[in-house]
């Protein structure tokens, strides 16, 4: 099977020059459009010269271009003495040499460019901060196939738990290994893109909308008060009629933001299963394919808004094992799931040993008050000048009490957990819900934590880490807390099982 | 308390090893010395930002405005020494077959346990003002990032190296 020898040095595909030619442009652009675009809109006279246009755009291009063909032919990769290695640079050369072992995982990505051009980027993914190094740009198809067969071989034959290791299994199989469990039609994007957050979605575009005008404003050299009282005038000389016009016009825009955003992140999603690993393959313009192995899953979590609920939707995030700062890049999320996916995901990872019908422990009702403190009387503290107007506007605070009150009292009913000799599982949220599990043999120390105040009230905090983050277990009784401290040490402490 | 009904291997919980706080290894007393120079050190730092601030403002502000630095600065510095003094003896670690735990603390006290077999290595250090007063502390690096690596401060040299020597060997030991 192997037409390829990955013991010789090879090159990436030389479709991979106008890759990286396009990538170094947007490099470029990212850092310098501000004064791109102030230079193209104050310096008018630069153009008028054929020469000097010439040589403004001509010199930078000619660079790129040069750049991208010199690190194309300086790009080796090749496998030696079960290592890993790449060797790249023109100017500062590098060589990166990984043994297989340290290799967990295997991603391939496509933007719109390779699509068109047919090729992919591959990924190596290491627990350690230098991930980011091992990726080749653009690989044609039986290429990335060869290396995909050729190191995740290499895994099945080194991983401990995989009880098969009869066969070689490959992970690109066409037959009936693999299983598709889920699968994004259009009307699921529709769907996913609605339920969103939208209120997430507005803060995030009125954030990027500041520091563009920001931006633009200040290499422009244009006076902003002048924009921003007029904008206040205008706003304070509303009436209701225009104020709720344009709250209604920035809620349509989040809409449309979120499903844009959707649409583009989770096109034809699949999340498919191949023996001990998922597979999950999303987006339109940036295409992700992803390995992720079991036995490399720290936790699960599932969480709802009050939107998804309505439809039946969960999003589920999957957390590996990542170094010391949480990789975002390490948590796959996967919109769209029902609930019979949620169950078919908790039964390939945590088996039928499941905690669901254990007893539930719930954070104490003291947190409530804990929680009306901050989220009522704290801000309301704060902000004293509101009473001191019009007669009406006194019934804001005990109405924002009674409100604050009633979510804090919900947010309590939310916070519990259940445990049994296997899992446990962490239930958290307000208007939505969140829920953890994690298997206890993957948890890494406990921190047992307990103020003043607390030790008044029998009550104590625990944090649970994970190789993937950290879960918090407030104002639980001491007690509990003590014997859950014990008991989680003795699991951790007497399994025999890799937590990676 | 039985706090869980098991399905497969009925497990008594209050007959598993239980962590007993007051056996624990408290640190050096120079380390409570280390702290309160570092104390006075700030002390000293504000006390000079606010003689800065008298001359620069020159009797133009009310004089009640100085006396409520002061006042301020003088309870700030005297509620941190009380906390320093307080929490000192709690400080304390504890070694047993399988993990390592160190506690701390007196208004938030927090009580923390690496088990061995998720050591992922330990190192030594000693800064500045620990060689001074000739004590170091050891960091106990986790897969669980930054906020879950355990620091015991106020040990002796001696004491570090060969607690590390101890981890190091448990750690091969589990692999």
């Amino acid at each position: 099977m192997n037409n390829i020898d990955l013991s010789i040095p090879s090159r990436q595909s030389p479709k991979g020059i106008l890759v990286i030619l396009v990538m170094s442009i947007k490099k470029v652009f990212k850092q310098a459009w501000p004064a791109l675009i102030a230079i193209v809109f104050t310096g008018k006279d630069i153009f008028n010269s054929p020469w000097s246009a010439l040589l403004f755009i001509g010199i930078p291009v000619v660079l790129l271009i040069t750049h991208s063909i010199l690190y194309y032919l300086n790009f080796y990769f090749f496998i030696k003495d079960d290592e890993f290695v790449i060797k790249s640079g023109y100017l500062n050369k590098k060589t990166l040499s990984i043994p297989q072992e340290r290799i967990q995982n295997i991603n391939t990505k496509q933007n719109l460019l390779q699509q068109l051009l047919g090729v992919s980027s591959l990924e190596l993914d290491t627990a350690g901060t230098a991930s980011h190094e091992l990726k080749i740009h653009a690989l044609e198809h039986n290429h990335v196939k060869e290396l995909y067969d050729y190191l995740s071989l290499q895994k099945e034959k080194s991983a401990p738990i995989s009880t098969d290791q009869s066969e070689s299994t490959t992970f690109i199989k066409e037959k009936t290994q693999n299983n598709t469990i889920l699968k994004l039609s259009i009307p699921d994007l529709f769907r996913i893109g609605i339920s969103r957050n939208h209120l997430k979605a507005g803060l995030v575009i009125l954030a990027f909308g500041w520091q563009f005008f920001d931006q633009v404003t200040e290499s422009l050299d244009i006076k902003q008060d002048q924009y921003y009282t007029d904008f206040q005038n205008y706003l304070l000389g509303s009436d209701l009629l225009i104020i709720s016009s344009m709250l209604i016009f920035f809620l349509l825009i989040s809409i449309i933001y979120s499903l844009v955003d959707t649409t583009l992140k989770y096109f034809d999603l699949r999340l498919i299963k191949t023996d001990h690993t998922y597979r999950l393959i999303n987006g339109l313009f940036n295409r992700k394919d992803v390995l992720i192995p079991f036995n490399k899953i720290q936790e699960l979590e599932w969480n709802t808004n009050p939107l998804m609920r309505l439809l039946g939707l969960f999003q589920v995030k999957i957390a590996q094992a990542s170094s010391a700062e949480v990789n975002i890049k390490h948590q796959q999320i996967i919109p769209g799931c029902r609930n019979n996916h949620i169950e078919s995901l908790k039964k390939d990872l945590f088996g039928s040993n499941q905690p669901d019908q254990e007893k539930r422990f719930h954070t104490d009702n003291y947190y409530i008050r804990r929680l009306w403190l901050f989220w009522g009387w704290v801000p309301l503290a704060v902000s004293p000048v509101i009473l001191l107007f019009n007669p009406w506007l006194w019934l804001i605070p005990p109405i924002w009490l009674g409100i604050t009150l009633v979510m804090a009292y919900i947010h309590v009913q939310k916070r519990f957990l259940q445990i049994n000799t296997e899992q446990i599982k962490t239930s958290s949220g307000t208007f939505g819900q969140k829920w953890t599990q994690i298997e206890l043999f993957k948890l890494q120390n406990i921190q047992y934590n307990q103020s003043i105040f607390q030790k008044r009230k029998k009550l104590a905090s625990l944090t649970i880490f994970t190789a993937s983050g950290s879960i918090s277990i407030p104002f639980i009784k001491d007690d509990l807390a003590k014997e859950l401290y014990g008991y989680l040490l003795y699991k951790i402490e007497s399994t025999e099982k890799s937590w990676m | 308390m039985q706090i869980i009904e098991f399905k497969n291997d009925p497990i008594d919980i209050t007959n598993l090893p239980k962590i007993e706080t007051n056996d624990f290894h408290k640190i050096e007393k120079s380390y409570l010395k280390l702290k309160i120079t570092n104390w006075g050190i700030r002390l000293l730092f504000f006390t000079g930002i606010f003689i800065a601030f008298i001359f620069i403002s020159k009797n133009e502000l009310p004089y009640y405005i100085y006396i409520i630095f002061a006042a301020v600065l003088v309870s700030i510095s005297l509620f941190s020494m009380f906390l320093i003094r307080k929490g000192h003896p709690i400080k304390s670690y504890q070694v047993r077959e399988k993990d390592i735990s160190y506690q701390n603390g007196y208004l938030f006290y927090k009580l923390v346990t690496v088990p061995f077999n998720r050591i992922q290595h330990v190192e030594v250090r000693q800064n500045f003002f620990e060689k001074i007063f000739k004590i170091s502390s050891i960091k106990i690096y986790t897969a669980g990032g930054n906020t879950s690596d355990l620091v015991i401060p106020g040990l002796s040299l001696e004491t570090a190296n060969s607690l590390k020597e101890q981890l190091t060997i448990n750690i091969s030991d589990h692999e």
